[in-house]
């Protein structure tokens, strides 16, 4: 139903609400965006930034474990 | 949630200074989250004893210690809720955003209000005398059981400070409590998030519970790193996420 397609201006509370699955990644990655209240404000390259880490792994990671979400495809 | 209220926000500030009614009323009703999950004829009879008040800027919408006969919702604007106790120090509780109920505690309890609360910028409201409201909750179970969602919220927001106030240094408080209000009523700016209120910083302390020159002193040092700028009444967070650090006592060594 909900497509993957999480482009870097996306919000980490935006993509956190369609595919609950990426919150795997932020876990994995001890990122402290879920239940973080800035989490409406930064977007997957502000995420990136923050961390350190490039933006293209970050997206592909995250759209990997968005597919496995019952809510996408 | 918030969304919606951001919305009802914006659906107030477009009203005339006419205080709107019926349909125009239900509308700014639906985005309330409160109200937001309603049938459509429950909602329109809500509008029963639904009074819509505007407030200018330092008009009160109620004050401390009167008689609370009135359960109100903000449409748009801002109010301050503020409280002096008895040694006659003055507390700053909470904000109310559009779309939040306020003085609804008092209301339901029949106890005279324990804040005053005042508009810190042009807002529009709308009031229930407390029976009438009370008449609406009896009635509709939807409307009871989002009450009791809303009131859930509010006393795991006051534990979560009573928590902070007792074991958090003051640093980790005052991160805590920007990136609270940055939640509420913060907008993405190109510098970094803004926080849109106008907030001195004795109302951070009072907010924080602590003083201003320990508020100053702690800002100064967070101007000094980057991390927020802070003057004329208004704060931006330039580095959001930093500040997180320091709220959830990641940031390391350095501090």
């Amino acid at each position: 139903m909900d497509e993957v397609s999480i482009p870097e201006t996306m919000t980490a509370e935006e993509f956190q609400r369609r595919w609950p699955t990426t919150i795997g990644v932020l876990i994995r990655r001890r990122m402290a965006c879920v239940g973080c209240p800035m989490a409406r404000f930064d977007s997957v390259r502000d995420v990136a930034q923050n961390y350190g880490i490039p933006v293209e792994d970050f997206r592909r990671e995250l759209v990997q474990a968005a597919a496995q979400s019952p809510a996408a495809g | 949630m918030a969304h919606r209220a951001e919305d009802a926000g914006r659906a107030g500030e477009q009203a005339s200074s006419i205080p709107p009614s019926g349909r125009d009323l239900t509308a700014l009703l639906r985005v309330v989250p409160l109200f937001a999950e309603l049938a459509a004829p429950d909602l329109d009879r809500l509008l029963v004893g639904a009074t819509p008040v505007r407030l200018d800027t330092g008009a009160a919408a109620f004050h401390q210690g009167d008689e609370a006969r009135t359960f109100q919702v903000l449409l748009s604007g801002r109010l301050k809720l503020s409280q002096v106790t008895s040694d006659g120090q003055q507390v700053t509780l909470r904000y109310i955003t559009p779309g939040e109920m306020f003085g609804g505690i008092a209301a339901l309890n029949g106890k005279p209000y324990p804040a005053s609360a005042l508009a810190v910028a042009p807002s529009l409201a709308v009031r229930w005398d407390r029976e009438v409201f009370q008449r609406h909750v009896q009635e509709q179970a939807q409307l009871s059981w989002k009450l009791i969602q809303e009131l859930s919220r509010r006393f795991s927001e006051a534990q979560s400070r009573f928590r902070e106030m007792a074991t958090e240094r003051v640093e980790r408080r005052i991160a805590r409590t920007l990136l609270r209000l940055a939640h509420q009523t913060g907008r993405r700016v190109e510098e970094g998030v803004l926080i849109d209120l106008p907030l001195s910083r004795q109302d951070l302390a009072e907010m924080v519970g602590t003083t201003q020159f320990t508020v100053s002193r702690v800002l100064s040092d967070w101007e000094r790193r980057g991390l927020v700028e802070a003057g004329r009444g208004r704060v931006l967070l330039r580095h959001p996420h930093q500040l997180v650090l320091v709220a959830e006592d990641l940031a390391g060594s350095e501090d």
